[in-house]
């Protein structure tokens, strides 16, 4: 198989992986606001309905929860299996969701009740005090671990294969197993490498253009 | 009738009684100082004062008006226009960090006008309102920029109206705490502890600040545990021991202490004063 046929089966496998990342991040972020806002919920029942659904989450391996997801519901009640694109989506939505929605916590309690009172004083409406004073100060705290989590989650788009969604790395481990060529594997990493670099560079750009103040 | 009057006001927190029926009052233009050791309750009666905190009973009267009391629910916005009376300048100064020093004080300007605008516009067809909204904000961001230029000049802050909160020194980012707190013309301004982080230098300072803003006719609520401090700004003084008023009056009663509490709190000042002096003289080699 020539250089160029393997890097056009790559790039179809690659469009999936990009595709699953872009589609995951954009539905896990506004979930992880959500999820966020039910954790910080003085309502009891809700606030611990969470603790237990992160501990859930955060204690099994994602691999499984896609497994969960893609046979339960039609073994359980005899549906129509759920695609599998979309059970992978659901997953990888759902756990990265409570990450980020620890993330966004974490930002959240890490801003101080002060800079609250202050808005307050000054007849803030709480719209404002979220947009006006603490959405800043909060993204520059959460930037460095939103970027760390963003780079796993491209990484981890890899355990679509276990459902048998050909992305980048099916389609490289199909190649290697019929054609039994090696190097496919190393020039499968540099697709990673280059996108993780240029979301790298893209992330550190947005956490520089946040330094001109100190939260 | 008092210009301010706080009535049998009481707090607990987690079933913890801070504050214990506390009665006091205020003149217009009068600086009432309330001092006492730490966990006394200052703070708390300042913060309830401020509508920080609902008192759990009793009543909080600005010109014979309620503006709380036990019978009455209250609501978020009758909160918040309860609190426009009020301004604070909190203890740590709590400025925003994001925001520099002229934006610091313009900033609850504008919002205040946003409000003002969406609340006057909201019954026009979209493309008016935005129309209306924008000519308005427009008219009002010169008046707003009259208004911050002067207090940026009455607080010596022109030079360093473009420096951000975290390269200010702690008088600086006092005079610019302030300065934000008195953008929406409040009728009474709160200090919590306004000299607790500053140098003896910029302590004087800072008393001169407040007696500046006491000239020019303002109400000043001002809490703290220096007593130098206490007896140079105020009128009025209020002696918090465990969350009670122990001793109150004027600025005498910390010559001629009354209560056994007050002449403890003074000795343990006046200790606490020689030892930071003598502190000084050592750093000092004198």
């Amino acid at each position: 198989m020539s250089f160029l046929e393997v890097t056009e089966e790559l790039l179809q496998g690659f469009l999936v992986t990009i595709l699953l990342f872009a589609l995951t991040w954009v539905i896990a972020v506004p979930l992880g606001v959500f999820f966020c806002r039910m954790t910080l919920s003085k309502f009891k029942p809700l606030h611990y309905f969470m603790q237990g659904f992160i501990w859930v989450i955060r204690g099994t391996p994602l691999m499984l929860q896609i497994i969960v997801i893609f046979y339960v519901p039609g073994l359980l009640f005899a549906w129509q299996s759920v695609d599998r694109f979309v059970a992978v989506l659901v997953a990888l939505s759902i756990n990265y969701g409570i990450y980020f929605s620890e993330i966004f916590r974490s930002g959240y309690e890490s801003v101080s009740e002060g800079q609250k009172d202050a808005a307050l004083m000054l007849q803030f409406s709480r719209s404002q005090i979220f947009t006006r004073v603490l959405f800043l100060p909060i993204l520059k705290k959460i930037l460095p671990p939103l970027s760390n989590e963003t780079i796993s989650l491209v990484k981890d788009t890899a355990l679509a294969r276990v459902i048998a969604i050909s992305e980048i790395l099916m389609t490289a481990q199909k190649i290697v197993a019929t054609y039994a060529i090696i190097w496919v594997l190393f020039y499968t990493g540099v697709f990673y490498l280059v996108f993780n670099g240029v979301l790298s560079v893209v992330l550190k750009k947005a956490e520089k253009k946040l330094a001109y103040f100190k939260a | 009738m008092a210009y301010l009057e706080g009535k049998n006001l009481a707090k607990s927190f987690k079933g913890r009684p801070v504050l214990k029926s506390l009665s006091f009052s205020m003149e217009k233009g009068e600086s009432l100082v309330i001092i006492g050791d730490s966990g006394s309750g200052k703070t708390t009666l300042l913060r309830m004062l401020c509508f920080l905190e609902t008192p759990d009973q009793g009543s909080i009267a600005l010109n014979g008006r309620d503006l709380w009391n036990e019978k009455m629910a209250i609501s978020r916005e009758e909160t918040i226009a309860a609190r426009a009376h009020f301004g604070l300048v909190f203890q740590g100064f709590h400025l925003f960090p994001q925001y520099d020093v002229h934006d610091n004080v313009m900033l609850p300007l504008k919002l205040q006008k946003q409000k003002e605008l969406k609340a006057k516009t909201a019954s026009l067809p979209f493309f008016a309102r935005r129309k209306e909204y924008r000519e308005a904000m427009k008219k009002a961001n010169g008046e707003m920029e009259v208004i911050v230029s002067g207090l940026l000049k009455e607080f010596h802050l022109e030079a360093i109206a473009k420096e951000f909160p975290y390269s200010l020194s702690g008088g600086e980012s006092q005079r610019v705490a302030i300065a934000r707190a008195l953008a929406l013309n409040p009728e009474i301004l709160c200090f919590d502890e306004p000299t607790s982080a500053l140098d003896p230098r910029l302590k004087n300072e800072v008393a001169d600040l407040i007696n500046g803003l006491k000239r020019n006719g303002r109400s000043l609520i001002v809490v703290t545990h220096e007593i130098a401090f206490a007896s140079a700004i105020s009128d009025r003084i209020i002696f918090l021991e465990d969350g009670m008023i122990k001793e109150q009056g004027n600025s005498s009663i910390l010559l001629t202490p009354k209560s056994e509490e007050l002449r403890h709190f003074l000795s343990q000042d006046q200790k606490e004063d020689n030892d930071e002096r003598r502190s000084q003289d050592q750093k000092t080699g004198a």
